[in-house]
């Protein structure tokens, strides 16, 4: 009797590393988040500069950036896949739940990488300060968890519906107004310097999206790749 | 059948009582009748949500595509409904607050419901495979329906931070309603709840002519 | 004739239409029915 030596999480990790690489070879997914972000943080910056210090709109614009960036660069991990006709080739290698959790992986470190950049931009740009750091890292993190677990199965939903461009955005925005009114007055909270006591209240709110959504979207996930 | 005749009666009942009252909020004047109506109206609009997400539910389940179409006309009537309610809202708040739009709680809530129905339709209308619509639309369903908890909760709590308006007059009509008021609108919520169920049965058993006339 | 009364006259009359209008329509499935 042959022994399974891959379990569905090494095969998700597969998945992950799969499309890590063919990233790295074209980088169209992080130019695409990048592009958007630099472009609107510049022409903001420009047009504006320091006076746009009120902290309720920088951090309005911060998850705009995001939220929109993510809108132009989430989707093609399953496009892509449609586009290039591999969807059964890799349904055959792994099953549903790796796959779902690999993409999800791979796009949350996407999404990671480009707050990485664009945080320290908009601090030199826009002239923020961040009061209380620790809870704008865990705020932007349990965020970005957040949004990826919602948008990974919108994005498969999308790439199914052959439909590119605005359906993404129409269909992940009701989804996510949850999630982007809690961690703009999150980050808000941050920027202002409350003390941790204050923004537990958001915190929780972010950590029960993250696990509703993940799971809802987990068990969701087969039932849109079943063909 | 009967049940039709009584919702006929019930209605037009509740209609007359309406206007025979004195009206519910001295202050506010007539306008204030309008809440026996727009409170129902989004109530129906929260539950032909609830009835589309139930029927996706079912879909995903059994694969029968006689629960999409149910989920579908649950759909279509549940954004007329939020329409009216939104529209209804905007009227009493011009007329009470003087703004037709505050970003209040309820009224972000009856926004983000008009938002997912139409996502939910923009949706549906770019998949052409009758059984892929099916179940994606169903996903999505579902899925939207999960952010509603959220919504309870996290608007309410976020918005108190600005200004609380609404919460005030809302309070006061629930909890001061006194015997008549509470009847009608409990009649009221009863009446409308039971449109929503007779046109829902009428549209499903319409389409269901529909699809075998397409057949023969 | 006050404005109360038109308005509650006015709504009586569409809810009285709408009703009907339904009826009809549960009629014709009837028939549709039958045969």
């Amino acid at each position: 009797m042959e022994i399974r030596s891959s379990t569905w999480i090494s095969k998700s990790f597969w998945v992950f590393q799969k499309d890590i690489k063919s990233e790295l070879r074209t980088r169209y997914g992080l130019n695409a988040l990048l592009m958007f972000a630099v472009v609107t943080l510049t022409a903001v910056s420009f047009a504006v500069g320091q006076f746009f210090s009120s902290p309720k709109l920088i951090s309005s614009l911060f998850w705009i950036v995001v939220f929109f960036s993510s809108m132009s660069g989430l989707a093609q991990v399953f496009i892509k896949e449609e586009e290039s006709k591999t969807v059964s080739l890799l349904k055959l290698v792994a099953s549903n739940e790796s796959i779902f959790l690999g993409k999800l992986f791979f796009n949350l470190i996407l999404l990671f990488l480009l707050e990485l950049i664009i945080v320290p931009l908009f601090l030199i740009l826009l002239g923020v300060q961040i009061k209380n750091f620790g809870l704008f890292v865990f705020v932007v993190l349990l965020g970005t968890v957040g949004l990826v677990c919602a948008t990974t199965i919108i994005a498969a939903i999308v790439a199914k519906a052959h439909v590119k461009g605005a359906l993404f955005a129409v269909l992940s925005f009701p989804i996510l107004l949850p999630l982007l009114i809690t961690v703009i007055y999150g980050t808000n909270l941050a920027f202002e310097g409350s003390e941790f006591s204050q923004g537990w209240n958001e915190l929780k709110v972010l950590i029960s999206y993250c696990v509703v959504m993940g799971v809802g979207s987990f068990l969701l996930f087969d039932f849109v790749w079943r063909e | 059948m009967i049940w039709k005749i009584f919702t006929g009666f019930l209605l037009s009942g509740v209609i007359i009582a309406i206007f025979l009252l004195p009206a519910p909020q001295k202050e506010l004047g007539d306008v204030s009748r309008i809440f026996f109506f727009h409170v129902p109206v989004a109530w129906v609009a929260v539950l032909a949500f609830f009835v589309a997400m139930v029927n996706s539910i079912l879909f995903l389940r059994k694969n029968e595509i006689v629960y999409d179409i149910q989920a579908l006309s649950a759909a279509r009537l549940g954004s007329l409904f939020s329409i009216l309610a939104l529209v209804t809202g905007m009227i009493f708040a011009k007329n009470t607050w003087g703004s037709y739009w505050n970003w209040d709680p309820r009224e972000t809530s009856v926004f983000i419901l008009i938002l997912i129905y139409g996502a939910y339709f923009a949706l549906r209308s770019a998949v052409e495979i009758e059984e892929r619509r099916a179940s994606l639309s169903a996903v999505y369903a579902i899925l939207a329906f999960l952010t509603v908890p959220f919504l309870v909760f996290v608007i309410p709590r976020v918005y108190q931070s600005l200004h609380p308006v609404e919460s005030v007059i809302d309070t006061k009509l629930k909890f001061q309603l006194p015997l008549p008021y509470l009847l009608v609108f409990l009649c009221s919520i009863l009446g409308f709840s039971l449109i929503f169920v007779w046109v829902h049965k009428l549209e499903i058993l319409l389409c269901k002519f529909d699809k075998d006339a397409k057949k023969e | 004739m006050s404005s109360n009364f038109v308005v509650m006259i006015v709504s009586l009359i569409v809810w009285l239409g709408i009703f009907f209008y339904l009826l009809r329509l549960d009629k014709k499935i009837k028939d549709l029915k039958r045969r």
